[in-house]
């Protein structure tokens, strides 16, 4: 292991079968790779694309932002990436949190987990090494439990990545989660089942100590800097950044969402609630307001984070129950299932916490079930007791831990809203048709963060142009997902990256330009299309559910009626 | 003709009202006396639709600023 303290550069390889691990040097052609660019070049190089994801062939890679331990704002994020069991293509999940800031002070670009186990196990990393400790005391407890005992044992001051329930039960809806700068362990790399691979693979937690290590410091300090002034200024000034975010958060687009018809009810049955004042950002902030105590309308995940958009969400007695309420876990647990009630939304949202399942997706598998009839819309108890079938880990749970598309095979509903085995976020692409058309060619499944349209002035209802709107925004989610840095930034920084690519060029001390971060986000799409292809993923695979085409929006009057064959130009089979 | 501006935009709420303005305004010369950047402060909607910067406002329009961020 090399000097800490320096810009991480090392990859740590470790194979759980075998509890072997050894240090490689990050290859002069990865240098300027990091985040979901590193993960899926990784996944490309040393997966088979028809492994199984949950087999010994598959990989779970962990890696840091290329920006990830400089402390500039809101760049703090790392990356999960590994052939998805929800979708059966390659996955890439990005979080907010700290454990990113820890693992790069011990010198870390990427961490390669490899091989399987049954049992599971505590990875424990500090400057001296590795060691594989029991998990037996964190096991099928909720994991704010599980994080209180890792901190008691392991000391207040180390980062982790953790699993819950769902991830030792191998469930697809299997997230993985690291703490907050609170210590909070809710910062989730959500989508795909990621938490799954890393139960297969026996990993409980992945845990760093960097107790003893100095901070990253930039290579060339001043042209780091002369970047990074720049780039904090470009947040203070740019009104998304500085205000709607730290007054509202993200539940700031519940209203937007709703005026558009593209807030989720009732399973997309339409796309705009009748209860959605109940639920709307105004609502969350008043309701935070009044209760007070260690309640918190504006919070940031990350440490330094300018933008804050996160918040803690209080009891009548002021008592914190979780953190950090957003929009899309309004739309899929509020919306999506008939419910105006926030406690309840949050209810709903700690318990996904608890279990260390993907909000998004047991949102979209409840609102599947609630067709189904297994519990009414909007029946906020029934809603409560179903959920608490996936912690126990019942038949009924494991069904609702396992996604829309299986609820729905199960249950016999053809009407589900997922894409490549993955459960739509809370934009109805009838009325986003931008993000339709993201959903239906993203390598990623239906996934907002893989190409965000609804930022753009353009008339969402029509069909037109909304190819080129998404192939621009896969690019642009794709620079943010690799650089580490925080998409809810895009409104400040998006299209402005001469300045990102000073501050890449001083902080890791190899020359890159604007034009060079365009052309590695394209290259790293098209290597995940490559992967898919050889998944078996073709051309049929790049489409919206069918009653998306068939079935209007009652709210935004309209059905997805973006043209096939210009979808299908960037799609997996298309895409150049 | 009159239009009306309806508002939830954190530090621009004060803004919903109703506007007296001259016939040929268009979206983008009427968001820009509100004092706002087009295409960064806001989504606009009128009546219901998405609007480009050049459509013209008539008499009685409903404008809707929404808040122009991304979901989390």
């Amino acid at each position: 292991m090399k000097a800490k303290g320096s810009v991480p550069m090392d990859i740590l390889r470790i194979n759980m079968e075998k509890l072997e691990y050894r240090y490689e040097e990050l290859p002069q052609d990865k240098i300027l790779l990091g985040g979901r660019a590193l993960t899926s070049k990784i996944i490309y190089e040393e997966v088979p694309a028809t492994a199984h994801p949950l087999g010994p062939n598959n990989k779970l890679v962990i890696s840091n932002g290329v920006l990830t331990g400089s402390l500039a704002s809101s760049a703090e994020r790392t990356s999960m990436g590994g052939k998805s069991p929800l979708t059966g293509g390659i996955k890439e999940s990005n979080a907010g949190g700290t454990v990113g800031l820890q693992m790069g002070r011990l010198g870390l670009r990427a961490v390669i987990l490899e091989g399987i186990r049954d049992d599971f196990k505590i990875i424990y990393i500090n400057k001296d090494g590795i060691r594989f400790d029991s998990a037996g005391e964190l096991l099928g407890k909720p994991l704010s439990e599980a994080a209180r005992i890792v901190y008691d044992k392991y000391g207040h001051h180390v980062g982790f990545y953790m699993i819950g329930v769902s991830g030792e039960m191998k469930m697809l809806t299997a997230a993985i989660t690291n703490p907050d700068k609170d210590k909070n362990p809710t910062r989730f790399y959500g989508r795909g089942g990621l938490g799954a691979v890393a139960g297969s693979k026996g990993i409980k937690a992945v845990i760093f100590d960097d107790g003893g290590v100095a901070r990253n410091k930039p290579k060339d300090p001043d042209k780091f800097r002369e970047g990074l002034k720049t780039y904090s200024l470009w947040l203070s000034e740019n009104p998304g950044t500085s205000k709607v975010f730290p007054e509202l958060g993200t539940a700031g687009l519940v209203k937007t969402t709703n005026k558009l018809g593209a807030l989720p009810t009732r399973n997309f049955f339409t796309g705009s609630f009748e209860g959605h004042l109940a639920i709307s950002g105004e609502a969350l902030r008043e309701t935070i307001l009044d209760r007070g105590g260690e309640g918190a309308t504006t919070h940031a995940c990350m440490p330094g984070c300018a933008i804050r958009c996160s918040n803690i969400y209080v009891d009548q007695s002021g008592k914190m129950v979780t953190s950090p309420i957003e929009y899309e876990n309004i739309g899929l647990l509020g919306s999506n299932l008939g419910i105006d009630d926030l406690d309840t939304v949050v209810e709903l949202n700690r318990l996904c916490n608890e279990f260390g399942v993907d909000t998004i997706e047991v949102g979209a598998a409840m609102g599947v079930a609630m067709e189904a009839g297994i519990v009414a819309f909007g029946d906020r108890q029934g809603a409560i007791d179903l959920l608490k079938e996936v912690g126990k880990g019942s038949p009924l749970g494991r069904i609702i831990g396992s996604g829309a598309v299986n609820v729905g095979e199960i249950y016999g509903i053809r009407k589900v809203p997922a894409v490549k085995g993955q459960g739509m976020p809370a934009y109805d692409p009838r009325a986003i048709k931008g993000l339709g058309v993201t959903y239906a060619t993203s390598t990623q499944g239906a996934d907002h963060t893989a190409g965000q349209t609804i930022r753009a002035q353009l008339d969402h209802y029509s069909p037109t142009g909304q190819v080129q709107a998404s192939k621009d925004a896969q690019i642009t989610n794709m620079i943010f997902d690799m650089l580490g840095l925080c998409y809810f930034g895009a409104s400040a920084v998006a299209g402005r990256y001469e300045m990102i690519a000073q501050m890449i060029s001083g902080y890791v001390g190899s020359e890159i330009t604007a034009e060079g971060i365009h052309n590695l986000a394209k290259e790293t799409l098209k290597i995940e299309h490559s992967f898919n292809r050889n998944a078996g993923f073709t051309k049929a695979h790049d489409r919206l559910p069918e009653h998306f085409y068939t079935d209007e929006n009652p709210a935004s009057k309209t059905v997805f009626d973006v043209p096939e064959d210009e979808i299908l130009t960037i799609g997996v089979e298309g895409y150049r | 003709m009159k239009v009306y501006v309806f508002s939830n935009i954190p530090g621009n709420v004060e803004i919903s009202g109703s506007y007296t303005l001259e016939e040929g305004t268009t979206v983008i010369q009427f968001i820009q006396t509100l004092g706002l950047i087009w295409n960064r402060d806001a989504l606009v909607v009128v009546n219901e639709k998405m609007v480009s910067k050049d459509d013209l406002l008539v008499d009685q329009d409903q404008v809707y600023l929404l808040i122009p961020i991304l979901g989390g």
